[in-house]
Parts: structure tokens; sequence; C-alpha cells
């Protein structure tokens, strides 16, 4: 039980990993291997303004949440944005996304830590009893706080004027500049808006567990796995296929060795590119924009 | 305001393009001025594809300058030409599919939303006053057009002459000073012209806009323009009141004798 609720926990945090994938791909045609670092950039800037600046824990975690926002906005203007005005190829923007994740990472190893830090529970002693066991409620509040950040994602796509900009531009870039929307911009805001989103999972999951400079290509994998899984570019596809993998993967742990975590997300990845590349979900092939 | 509606109008000196030895325009002039309906007509290939593309920002002309008033647009991506008010419908229906038809004329009204991001994710009474400002707009547009019955469908699930509509109603709602419409006619019935003419006049006489109408349809066009510009071979051969340019010899033998020999055969 303890490690089902555990499972479902970090897919939350794969899930929220995922969307950024899907939300950044669906506008800009994309893929941003940089969304993992995003992650762990939440997590070590909270503990870095937390335990070495001595921030209050909420304004610390909020700093979290806006510094890898930040980095997001350095992503997009320093590399995507100058490559997309070049007309540069899609596999050169991506490996530029990977190459800036690497980049980040090594920037907090050195600048920061290098070492796995933790933060304090969100409540302390909170914890949640499921089926006789004794779940770390962080857990749980990691669970809650992903499940509304997501729902509150779909709904600011139906109902903001932002969201519809976003979903317009995915839908046919042509005719949404020819009404006066720029992909650069809705690019650019997608790209912040997600890398929060990512850091946000840091700041609420690195309490459950520990983050460090290291674990940025784990998210990063992770979270491209969940985003195919789900079918790339759907919302609810991405919290499936993000639950399926954290459950997954933390029973290989439990029940075989964590050294085949990896070796089983890759091979879900790949038994689905074979049999259902358009994902659990997905009804078509996703559109391509470049 | 005001003194943008003095010459609001476009001017387009001098545009040149050519694609490796096709000369697509050569030295196209051409005035739009507010408050006008201008036809734009021309065999296939005479270019009028390749000025539309250079008006709304898709190609970049060799040469020559595009202004709306007192605005350069030239250099300029199509969204920010679109944001400066040239607003352009192309040939082929393109509906913005996955969302509803509402949301459709939305998405044309997002450079007016007084809303951002975070007013927007924390429901800001502000944002909330804009966004139901900009829901009465659209429905009020969309009764304007007759669509209002088909306000919640996808709009990827319209006939083709609702489409068209739909088009162009989206154009309207950005609030442009000027709108380009790419055969609007075409593929249409003859209920549906009817119902596109009243709506193309509505513009200009209501919205006080200058329109561009490009079209294969030579009554349709010389019915609704106030002046008519022909092109042929990547130039602009006759400007001028309708009356006088379907009289030009150069236009009867490029285009309008063409276009009779194909209507007896």
């Amino acid at each position: 039980m303890t490690i089902l609720a555990i499972g479902i926990a970090t897919g939350f945090v794969y899930a929220l990993v995922a969307v950024g994938y899907s939300l950044i791909y669906r506008t800009t045609g994309i893929v941003n291997f940089a969304q993992g670092a995003f992650v762990m950039v939440g997590g070590m800037a909270t503990y870095w303004l937390y335990q070495e600046h001595h921030l209050p824990y909420p304004l610390a975690a909020a700093g979290g949440v806006l510094i890898a926002g930040a980095v997001g906005g350095v992503l997009w203007v320093a590399l995507v944005s100058p490559l997309w005005r070049r007309n540069s190829p899609a596999v050169v923007v991506i490996l530029a996304t990977l190459v800036f994740g690497d980049l980040v990472a090594n920037c907090v190893a050195k600048g920061i830590s290098a070492d796995p830090q933790t933060l304090p529970p969100w409540i302390h002693g909170f914890r949640v009893q499921v089926g006789g066991a004794s779940i770390d409620g962080q857990y749980v509040i990691v669970i809650a706080i992903a499940l509304a950040s997501i729902i509150g994602v779909a709904v600011a796509l139906r109902r903001s004027n932002i969201g519809r900009a976003m979903r317009a531009c995915a839908a046919n870039t042509q005719t949404s500049q020819l009404l006066g929307i720029a992909p650069r911009r809705v690019g650019a805001a997608a790209m912040v808006f997600t890398a929060a989103l990512a850091g946000l999972a840091g700041v609420v999951f690195t309490p459950a567990q520990y983050t460090d400079y290291n674990s940025a290509l784990n998210y990063g994998i992770y979270g491209f796995v969940a985003a195919t899984i789900g079918s790339f570019g759907d919302l609810w596809g991405a919290l499936l296929g993000g639950i399926l993998l954290g459950v997954v993967t933390a029973l290989t742990g439990r029940y075989i060795s964590t050294n085949y975590e990896l070796v089983i997300a890759f091979a879900i990845l790949l038994v689905l590119l074979v049999l259902r590349p358009q994902g659990l979900l997905g009804r078509r092939a996703a559109v391509h924009h470049t | 305001m005001t003194a943008s509606r003095v010459g609001g109008g476009l001017t387009a000196q001098g545009l040149t393009k050519s694609y490796g030895g096709v000369h697509a325009l050569v030295g196209v002039d051409l005035t739009i001025p507010e408050r006008t309906i201008v036809g734009l007509i021309g065999p296939n290939g005479a270019g009028k594809s390749t000025l539309l593309k250079a008006l709304c920002g898709f190609v970049t002309p060799d040469s020559g300058s595009v202004t709306l008033g007192a605005t350069t647009l030239s250099g300029l991506a199509p969204a920010q030409i679109a944001r400066r008010g040239l607003v352009t419908t192309f040939q082929h229906a393109t509906p913005i599919s996955g969302l509803s038809v509402l949301d459709n004329i939305l998405v044309g009204m997002t450079e007016q939303h007084a809303g951002g991001l975070f007013t927007a994710l924390f429901g800001t009474p502000a944002y909330r006053a804009s966004e139901r400002q900009q829901r009465d707009r659209a429905y009020e547009l969309l009764r304007s057009f007759g669509l209002e019955r088909l306000a919640g469908l996808d709009a990827g699930g319209l006939s083709f002459g609702q489409l068209r509509l739909l088009e162009i109603a989206r154009a309207v709602a950005a609030r442009p000073r000027l709108l380009l419409l790419d055969e609007p006619a075409a593929g249409l019935n003859r209920v549906e012209i009817d119902a596109m003419v009243t709506a193309i006049r509505s513009l200009r006489d209501e919205h006080g806009m200058g329109v561009l109408v490009v079209d294969h349809d030579v009554p349709f066009v010389f019915g609704i323009s106030n002046r008519i510009t022909a092109m042929n071979f990547g130039r602009v051969i006759a400007e001028g009141p309708p009356a006088q340019v379907e009289r030009d010899s150069a236009v009867r033998s490029a285009y309008l004798a063409v276009e009779v020999e194909g209507g007896n055969g």
C-alpha cells in the first residue's frame, strides 16, 4: 500500500513534467528536454533560499517556483527564440534544450550544492493511514497540489485568453498569426509557465524524498516517457501516463531492483512506440509545427 | 483615432518579388483608401496571391514599401502586421479546429483582452469583466453574421459557407482598419454569395473598414467594389472605377475575354 502511494505521488510529479512537454510541443513543435531540470531547480533553489539564506519556508518555496520559471525564461530568450528566428532544424533546438538542462544541473552542483538535499515536510507529523499502512503525508500533499495544478491548467486553457491563444496556435499557426497572435510570444508564455509548473513539482516533492543536480536528467526522461505513454500533447494522457509510470517504477524498485526502474520505463516506451505510437489516449498523430 | 482616419488607408509602392527567374511582382503600386472596397482581379499567375502574401507579411518583397496610414508595415512579421490593423483571410477556409465557433471569435479578440496570464489564473475582477465584455461582443458578432446558433459547435464541423462567414466574423473581431479577403465567394452558392455581399458592404458602411476583395467571380467583384485594380504578369495593368476598368482594352484581352470564352464554352 505504501509503495502504491509513493508510486502514485511520484507519478503525479512525472505528470507535471509531462504536461510541460505537451504544452511546449503543442504550441511550438519543440521537445524541451530541459523540462526535468526545472523540477530540480525548484527543489534546489528552495533549499538554497531556506537553508542558506534563511528565508521563511513559504517564501523560499514561492521563490523556488519563480526561479524555475525564470530559468525557463532564460532558456527561451537565450536559446530557443534565436534558433527559431533563424529557422534552425528542430533537432538542433531539441539538442540545445538537452545541453541547457545539463548546464543548469552543473551550475546548481557548483553554485548551490553537489549533494542530495531535502526540505522539511509542509505539515509536521502529518501521516495518513491507508489499509493499515502509515504513509508520509507529504505524498498526499504532492498528489493534491499536482492534481489541482493540472485541473488549473485545463481550466486556464479552456477559459483564459492566453489559453485560447495557445490552443489556437497549436491547432493552426498560420491563421493565428493572421489574427495578431505571435507564435513566439505564445511559446515564451508556455515556456515560463511550464517551467514554473515543473518547479512547483520539485518544491513540493523534495520534502518527501530528496533532490540533487543529477535528478534533472531522471525527471526529464521519466516525464518524456509519461508524455509519450499518454499521447504527446494531451493533458489527461500526461496525467494517466505519469501515474502508470510512477506506479510501475515504484513496484519495480520494490520487488525487483531500483537498478531496473529506468530499464522498465524504456521498455514500456519502446513497446508503446511500436504498438501504439499515438499514445494510450491519442486518436491521431500529433500535428507538427515548425 | 480621428487623425489616423484621415488618410488611414493602405499604400503599397513599387512592390517587386522574383522567384528564381520568375517575376511574380514587378513594381506593383496599390492604394486602398479607408471606407472603400477595392477589387483585385487578374488571371491565374498574375501575381495576386504573391501580392496578398507580401501585404500580410508571409512573403518578404525584394523591394518596395507598404504603409497603413502613418504606420510602416514593410519588414514586420505577420502577427505584428495584424496587430497594426491589417487582417487577412485566405482562400482555403481555415477554421481553428478543436475550438468552438465562439472560441474562434474570441481568439480574434486576443489583442484587445485586458487580462494577462496571472490575472487569468487568479480570476481577478478586472479579468472577469474583460472576459464577459468580450463574450458579449463575440455573441453580437455571431448574430450579425447569422452564426449564433452554432456558437458552441466545433468550428471544424461547419459547412463551407458557414466557415467563410466565420472567418470574416473572426477577422472583424480583431478590429482591423483594413481587411484583405482572398476569394471570399469561391465555392459559395448564389444565396451564400448574396449573404457575403451584404456582410462585406457592412464592413465598409458599419465598421468603417477598407476592404480588398480578390476573386475570380467577375460580376461579384465588379458589383461590390468602389474601385478595381487589374493585374497581369506581375504588373498592374489597369486601375480605376469598375465601369472604366471594364472598358479597358488591356483588361478585356487579358482577363475578361478569357472569362467570356470560358462562359460560352
